[in-house]
Parts: structure tokens; sequence; C-alpha cells
């Protein structure tokens, strides 16, 4: 048997006759494991690591508000490992959701997202063109169809057989980007 | 920027020190759960057929002759093809209840389907599978769905409080099949359609009516 299975059901045990100090020794190693596991699954889908803490602190929550659900005829890394699960799934639609509703312009902001009423951006056309080769093929489609072309998300979904969602994400990336490849020129 | 990053880390992480310094002191506290999520399930299924029956009871009212007609081969057919659908309910609502625990939702139905796929092979009866009258499905797919109801509202409360559901979609489909099963079961004293082709379209599709409803309350309701 896995020796934290033997230490942590001890010490969910423990807590509920008021043990204080193997209970937070528990929630301690326990949130050093979801760490991990949720930083590695933050790198694996793209998503800030910024976050990654808020989603150890949920399950952290979760499993104190549920603890005395679980009963000691059960194993307990079983059980951790489903609600660890959930919170992350939850967690990542989530920041998915905000990622896109971010990315949600109305069809006026869009089309005017690249205009400009400073003329001397005008100069720098030439060098966003240069940055928007720079970019990897799909989202170049994407930033060239959406900022130079004028369409609306809609219609770049369309013409480059796509869904809405993926131009709208593959735009706010694309964005990042050239907003970093824009410092580095600047700054050389 | 490697340093400042370090430094948000290092806060980030101080608060998270700080959250567990305060659940470690709620130790002793919270709801102690005095009956298991076994034993509330079964109080609440007694209770939940209760109010089936009285809600048959209320709008299709008992068979006639139903206590000369209780040993008959149709109405025990019947009774135990119902009884077997609560059954797989009931195991498939104390798995989704308990994270960790595999759904087997094959395995579980098999017994209550074989019973009555053998039930409509076997039957020699002659009886339509539209029942005595052309509303007679319909009806009956009505009364079912009203005597489901109160054991649908009181077992979602059920899974709500006492249960931990980690697919909360899951956990409402099977809620709703044993609530749907004990207002079918209820629904055997009041069902003067002796065809088991009739218990397998019109009560079966009435249970699947109301595990699609579980289903779809389950997601907003079970999640936490």
């Amino acid at each position: 048997m896995d020796s934290r299975e033997i230490r942590w059901s001890q010490a969910l045990r423990l807590e509920r006759q008021g043990e204080r100090e193997s209970y937070e020794s528990f929630l301690k190693d326990f949130a050093d494991s979801v760490r991990r596991i949720v930083k590695m699954r933050f790198r694996l889908l793209n998503l800030s690591p910024a976050d990654a803490e808020d989603v150890v602190q949920e399950v952290l929550i979760a499993v104190h508000s549920k603890r005395r659900h679980w009963t000691d005829d059960r194993p307990l890394l079983p059980w951790l490992n489903a609600v660890t699960r959930y919170k992350l799934i939850d967690a990542v639609r989530r920041l998915r959701r905000d990622a896109l509703r971010r990315c949600d312009l109305t069809d006026y902001e869009w089309a005017n997202l690249f205009a400009a009423d400073d003329p001397a951006l005008h100069r720098d056309a030439c060098d966003v063109d240069r940055l928007i080769d720079q970019l990897p093929t799909g989202q170049q489609s994407v930033v060239r169809a959406l900022g130079v072309d004028g369409d609306t998300p809609k219609e770049a979904a369309v013409r480059l057989g796509i869904s809405e969602g993926a131009v709208r994400v593959a735009f706010h990336r694309s964005l990042k980007r050239l907003a970093a490849m824009r410092r580095r020129f600047v700054d050389d | 920027m490697t340093e400042n990053r370090a430094d948000e880390q290092t806060l980030v992480q101080a608060r998270t020190d700080a959250l567990i310094a305060e659940l470690a002191g709620q130790a002793g506290g919270g709801d102690a759960a005095e009956w298991s999520f076994a034993s509330v399930l079964w109080a609440g299924v007694a209770l939940s057929l209760t109010a089936s029956l009285l809600v048959v009871g209320l709008t299709a009212g008992p068979r006639p002759n139903l206590s000369s007609l209780a040993l008959e081969w149709a109405v025990q057919f019947k009774a135990a093809a119902m009884a077997s659908t609560v059954g797989a309910g009931i195991a498939l609502t104390r798995a989704a209840a308990i994270p960790g625990t595999q759904l087997r939702p094959f395995i579980c139905l098999s017994p209550a389907v074989v019973l009555i796929l053998c039930g409509v092979i076997f039957d020699r009866s002659g009886l339509s599978v539209t029942g005595v009258r052309f509303q007679s499905g319909p009806f009956c797919v009505g009364v079912v769905l009203l005597a489901s109801s109160p054991p649908l509202a009181l077992l979602l409360r059920v899974m709500t409080k006492r249960g931990t559901p980690t697919q909360p979609a899951a956990a409402g489909a099977a809620v709703g099949l044993l609530a749907g099963s004990l207002g079918a079961l209820a629904y055997v004293v009041a069902c003067v359609n002796d065809a088991a082709g009739f218990v397998a379209v019109w009560y079966g599709g009435a249970i699947l009516l109301v595990a699609a409803l579980g289903a779809a309350l389950g997601r907003k309701i079970l999640a936490w």
C-alpha cells in the first residue's frame, strides 16, 4: 500500500478527533502533490501558471468541505484523485471560457482594432507586416483576415474553414506574440 | 523578470500556507456524518416510494381487483422488473456519490434488462404493446413522470447534501433512473396493461425520460 494512503488516511481519522497538527501536515503534503499535477497540466494546456495556485487552493477547500463524506472503509487516494480531477477540469473550463470572453469583442471593435489615428503609426505598417510574417502560418492567416482584410471572426472562420472560437483564440495568441516581438524589436 | 516571478510565487504560496493554517484550525469541526450516505439513501428511497404510491393513488387509482391479481404472472413480472431497475438505480446512485468509484451502468442494469427481455420473448398473452386503449401508453408515461417527481426532488437533495458527485450530469442521470424506477414501481398497482412489451416500451421510456431530466438538472444542481 502507498505510504501516503496510510499516513493521510490516519491524519483524516485523527482530524475527526480534533487533532490539528497531523491534519495540517496532510494538507501541506497534499497541496504539494496537487501543485505538481496542476502545474504540469497547465504547461500541457498552455494556461498561465499564475492561475495554478488558485486551483490548488480550490482543491484544498473542496477536500476540506467534503472530508466528512469520506468513510474509512474506502481507500483515500482514489477519493482524493477524483476530487482533484473534478476541480481541475472545472478550473480549466472556467479559465478557457474567460480567455475566450477576453477575445470576444464587438464587430465594431474587431474592425477598428488596427485602425490608428496617429499618422506616425503608418510608417510602422511595414514593421507590422514583417512581424506577422514571423508568426506560424495558421496564425498569419487569422491575423491578416481580421486585422488587414477587416473580416469579422465569423467571416474569417468561414473563409479559413475553422470554428469561430478557434479564430478568436488564435487571434488572441497572435496578438500576444506580436506584442512580444514588437517589444524585442523596439528594445533592439 | 525571473526574480520577480520567483517573488510572486513565494507570495502566492504564502497565501496557500495561510489557508492551510486556517483549515487546520477547523479540525474536529464540520458536519459529523452520523448516518452514512447509503443509510440516508435507503431512507430516501423508502420515503420516495411512499410518496410515489400516494401520487399514483390520487391520479390513476389502484387497479380493480388488485389483491386477487397480485399473484398473476403479469403483475409479478411488472413488479419484479421495476424492482430490479430500482436496484440498479440504487447501485448507480451510491457509486455516483462517492469519488473514485466507477460507475458501471451496463453491469448494474443488465439484470433488469435481461428480465424485461425474457418477459417480452416469452410473453404468450397476445396482448398489445400499445395497451388496452389508444391512450394507455401516454397515460402510463404521464403518471410515471408525476409519480417520479417527489423521488427526483428528494433524492437530488440527498445527493447534494450527503454525496460528493464528481460527474454531476452522470450523478443526476443515476438519481433520475432511480426516481423513474420508483415512480414506475408505484404505477404497477394502477396499471391494467399486462403485455410485457408494454412494460418494456412505456415504462422503459418513462424511466429514460426521468433519467434524462435528472442528468440535465444534475449538471446545474449537483456541481459544487
